[in-house]
């Protein structure tokens, strides 16, 4: 068995899941969607967080005494269900990898090397990816702790480049879309944060006990969602939300809405870099946990092919996603309005697997 | 005639080839990429016993030191106690010999005769030298000669009395040259092995300090020492380092650098994963923290297992330096490292890729500082690596004030002369050199040149990508640095994965808390 899973510690853990959370929370959003009827993403932001918390926390209760995610669903549903109940889930973490990555090549390639094509964009981006997936876990949680002081340094200076292009009156009317919309950018928002919370329990044999995994989770979700929704804030204060519809990556634009050189050096490709490094250790740590997934489902005894996969799906999805076809654009709709299913239909099959099946630990 | 026949032989080209030529001699058929796959013929060991007849013994030793030609090899032949025939055999040179005429020669030869025994006796009555033992391999008899001992072998005896006469030419304890400090003591290790283990039991005076004396694997048959303190080190790592011991296999083992390498975890990675050092208290610090400390007879270093980026990063001095002093020196070093290994790549990437993030002022600096310049910005700031690591490398192999002369020449002569004739600009040359200066805050020599080729690597993807290469260049560095491990110690801890450290890592005093061990050496005794 070579599914390279490794030990790591809390700190690892959590940091996996905050980087993730962070970047799905500011990247995985169907931007033109969201903010055209007005700006509530940054109260829709902070509620997905904290249903994503609540929802993630029963979770390991349910899996029993296993603490395996895809043993959990096998032993709640049979060995027939529970396989064919995973693949969502799969899915589901492979496309919460590709949409950062979609974002970050669509930001590249509008503001930063404008003549440049897609492709040779990701060719630098999916050898590091296929390096981090493949080198396994213990790598992917060490690099996520280590990134984890360069995504707080990039939130950090956003904040700060944008601060002076802050008006309060661009969130006004508050709330302006509607409650209905408001709980309709909730469901959305859980797409953005179950995916860290599902990504570690799935690998939490690494991580010491499942009393960590469960902690990590918590801490994860919550230091993610809140500098996400510090982003989504940050957003709201500096664009009216019918202006931010139409931009590429609003994220990149508000670090230069007050255009201000400090030192005689613009900071906006560099936060943006930033993100795209932390935005690659989240892809990773997605990618390994579909790849350990699809392992266990398989009886695949090596994940580095299977990681190598993954990767190079993701990158080539991410690719895709970014041609104009009308097809592919609707996928990605609907990826960004019905992704939240393909993972809370797992989670609902399993507690409802559970509650029939009456296993406890 | 003669003259003839040399002509006649010259103008048929048939004058026989005088020149030496080596042929291969060697077994086995020559792969196409690995060299000579010889057959594995194993060395048995010699498992004979000592032989009770002395001319027996004086052919394998004659035939196992090629004494008709080796004059080293001393067999003095002497009666022991005035009746027994016996050889006193030793390696001149190796062996002192005022002992040897003192405290064997002179005892044996005026002691009372005894009838059976005799070994033991010489052993227990007759020789007076501190280390003394029996042996009735003949391997040992050997390999002792080989120390410097001498081997004194009795007629009819089936034992081997081995005695302790070492005493070869040895300089005397000198000063660190190469981490030297202000603060501290200054004493450096000594070739000889047993001068380097007293100089670490002078600092650390404990019962379970423990100094592991075996061959190092070498054809050479030098000695190691594999010091630890039982109780604290982890028994899984001690078992690990010896697992690892023993499976060395090498022709010529002349250093503890060498023996560092072949015990590495990640031999091709160009981090090192060992910590080569002069100094005895740093070498003590080490052991006091759970690591495990390899002496080489020869080598004036020790080998300090297992290791991390931090401790490749922390200099002797910061165990002496006040928290304010400490946390500065530790802060400049880090930033000299950062520069050392992103400048020139961050530098070129802004050149070719991204303009607009340099402010106008400073973009007409660099372009007015390389308007007469013939060579492309990538192809010079390479150059300028290449020749920079052209200067340091001069400078380190001619020795003493000649190298300092030579940096002096290529650095500020060689400089000022290619920014005169438009080879380079002095831009490039500014942040060359400052990359330089960041290269030699690294402490650590096998880091320094890994950074060094690091930085041509990062350069060149910073020339092709920008930032995106630089930074996708920067990452897989840090995944492959996170992935390593050191003797299973992973190589970014205490940070990535969390551990507790005794040591400051950037902020804090040199002064250690209580307790014993670090925390990522999983260390026996409580924390």
């Amino acid at each position: 068995m070579n599914l390279r899973l490794g030990r790591f510690g809390l700190q690892e853990g959590t940091a996996a899941v905050a980087v993730a959370a962070l970047i799905s929370g500011v990247f995985s959003l169907d931007v033109s969607a969201t903010y055209a009827r007005g700006n509530l993403c940054y109260a829709a932001t902070a509620a997905g967080a904290l249903l994503s918390v609540l929802l993630l926390g029963l979770l390991p209760k349910a899996m029993g005494p296993e603490a395996d995610l895809g043993e959990s669903f096998r032993l709640a549903l049979g060995p027939l269900l529970g396989p064919v109940v995973t693949l969502p889930l799969i899915l589901g973490l492979l496309l919460a990898a590709v949409l950062p990555l979609f974002r970050f090549l669509l930001a590249m390639e509008r503001y930063i090397f404008v003549d440049a094509d897609y492709v040779p964009l990701a060719l630098y981006l999916l050898p590091v990816l296929l390096l981090l997936v493949t080198r396994g876990m213990e790598c992917v949680a060490r690099m996520a702790k280590l990134l984890a002081l360069p995504a707080a340094f990039a939130l950090g200076a956003l904040l700060l480049l944008a601060g002076p292009a802050f008006r309060l009156y661009h969130l006004y009317p508050l709330f302006s879309p509607g409650f209905g919309a408001f709980c309709r950018q909730t469901g959305e928002a859980l797409f953005r944060f179950l995916p860290g919370g599902l990504a570690l329990i799935a690998v939490g044999r690494g991580c010491q006990g499942k009393k960590f995994v469960a902690s990590g989770v918590r801490r994860g979700l919550l230091l993610g969602g809140a500098g996400a929704t510090m982003v989504q804030l940050g957003l709201g204060l500096t664009f009216f939300g019918p202006d931010m519809a139409p931009m590429s990556a609003p994220v990149y634009c508000m670090t230069m809405a007050a255009r201000q050189d400090r030192l005689g050096l613009r900071l906006d490709v560099l936060v943006l870099f930033l993100w795209v490094m932390a935005g690659l250790a989240a892809a990773g740590f997605y990618l390994y946990a579909a790849a350990l997934l699809l392992c266990r489902l398989t009886g695949g005894e090596d994940i580095r092919p299977v990681g190598a996969l993954m990767g190079l799906l993701a990158v080539s999805l991410a690719l895709l996603f970014n041609f104009d076809a009308s097809v592919l654009q609707a996928v990605l709709r609907a990826v960004y309005a019905r992704g939240s299913w393909l993972l809370l239909s797992p989670l609902l099959f399993l507690l409802l697997g559970r509650a029939l099946t009456g296993r406890r630990p | 005639m003669k003259i003839l026949d040399t002509i006649w032989r010259g103008l048929r080209f048939c004058e026989p080839d005088g020149r030496f030529e080596l042929l291969e001699t060697e077994p086995g058929a020559p792969s196409f990429f690995h060299g000579r796959k010889a057959s594995q013929e194993r060395e048995l060991p010699d498992e004979r016993p000592v032989d009770p007849r002395l001319k027996e013994s004086r052919r394998r030793l004659l035939s196992a030191f090629k004494g008709q030609v080796n004059r080293d090899l001393v067999l003095r032949a002497f009666r022991f106690c005035g009746t027994v025939d016996a050889l006193a055999v030793f390696l001149s040179g190796m062996a002192d010999g005022d002992r040897i005429s003192e405290f064997i020669l002179k005892p044996a030869q005026a002691a009372a005769p005894v009838k059976k025994g005799l070994a033991d006796y010489a052993l227990k009555t007759v020789f007076s030298l501190q280390e003394a033992e029996k042996t009735d391999r003949w391997a040992q008899v050997v390999s002792a000669i080989l120390e410097g001992r001498t081997a004194v072998l009795l007629a009819g005896e089936r034992e081997a009395v081995l005695l302790d006469t070492r005493g070869y030419a040895c300089r005397g304890v000198d000063r660190a040259q190469n981490e030297s400090t202000v603060l501290g003591p200054q004493e450096a290790f000594h070739e000889n092995l047993r001068v380097s283990v007293t100089l670490l039991r002078r600092i650390i005076r404990r019962a379970d300090f423990v100094c592991e004396f075996r061959p190092a694997g070498g054809k050479n048959n030098v000695q190691l020492a594999l010091c630890y303190l039982g109780g604290v080190c982890n028994e899984a790592l001690l078992q690990e380092v010896k697992k690892r011991l023993c499976a060395l296999k090498i022709d010529a083992l002349l250093s503890a650098g060498t023996v560092g390498q072949l015990l590495e975890d990640s031999p091709r990675s160009p981090v090192p994963q060992t910590l080569l050092t002069e100094r005895p208290d740093r070498a003590a610090a080490a052991l006091m923290a759970g690591k495990a400390v390899i002496l080489v007879e020869g080598s004036p270093q020790a080998l300090v297992l297992p290791v991390s980026l931090w401790a490749l990063l922390e200099t002797p001095e910061d165990s002496y330096l006040r928290r304010s002093a400490g946390t500065v020196a530790r802060l400049v070093r880090l930033f000299g490292a950062a520069v050392s290994v992103l400048m020139p790549a961050y530098f070129l990437s802004l050149a070719y890729h991204h303009q607009g993030l340099l402010s106008s002022d400073i973009l007409s600096t660099v372009i007015s500082s390389r308007k007469l310049v013939f060579l492309p910005l990538g192809l010079e700031m390479i150059f300028l690596l290449l020749v920079f690591q052209l200067v340091r490398e001069a400078g380190v192999r001619v020795p003493g004030v000649v190298g300092q002369t030579v940096g002096v020449i290529g650095g500020l002569i060689l400089g000022q002369a290619a920014v005169a004739a438009n080879v380079v600009s002095t831009v490039g040359l500014i942040i060359v050199a400052l990359t330089g200066l960041g290269n030699f805050v690294i402490p650590n020599y096998d880091l320094q040149l890994a950074v060094a080729y690091y930085r041509v690597g990062l350069c060149l993807l910073a020339v092709w990508g920008g930032l995106l290469g630089l930074f996708c260049g920067a990452l897989a560095g840090l995944i492959l640095l996170a992935d390593q491990k050191s003797f299973g110690v992973p190589f970014l801890s205490p940070v990535a994965p969390k551990a507790v450290a005794k040591g400051p890592l950037l902020f804090g005093g040199g002064a250690r808390g209580r307790g014993t061990g670090e925390d990522d050496m999983n260390p026996e005794g409580a924390l």
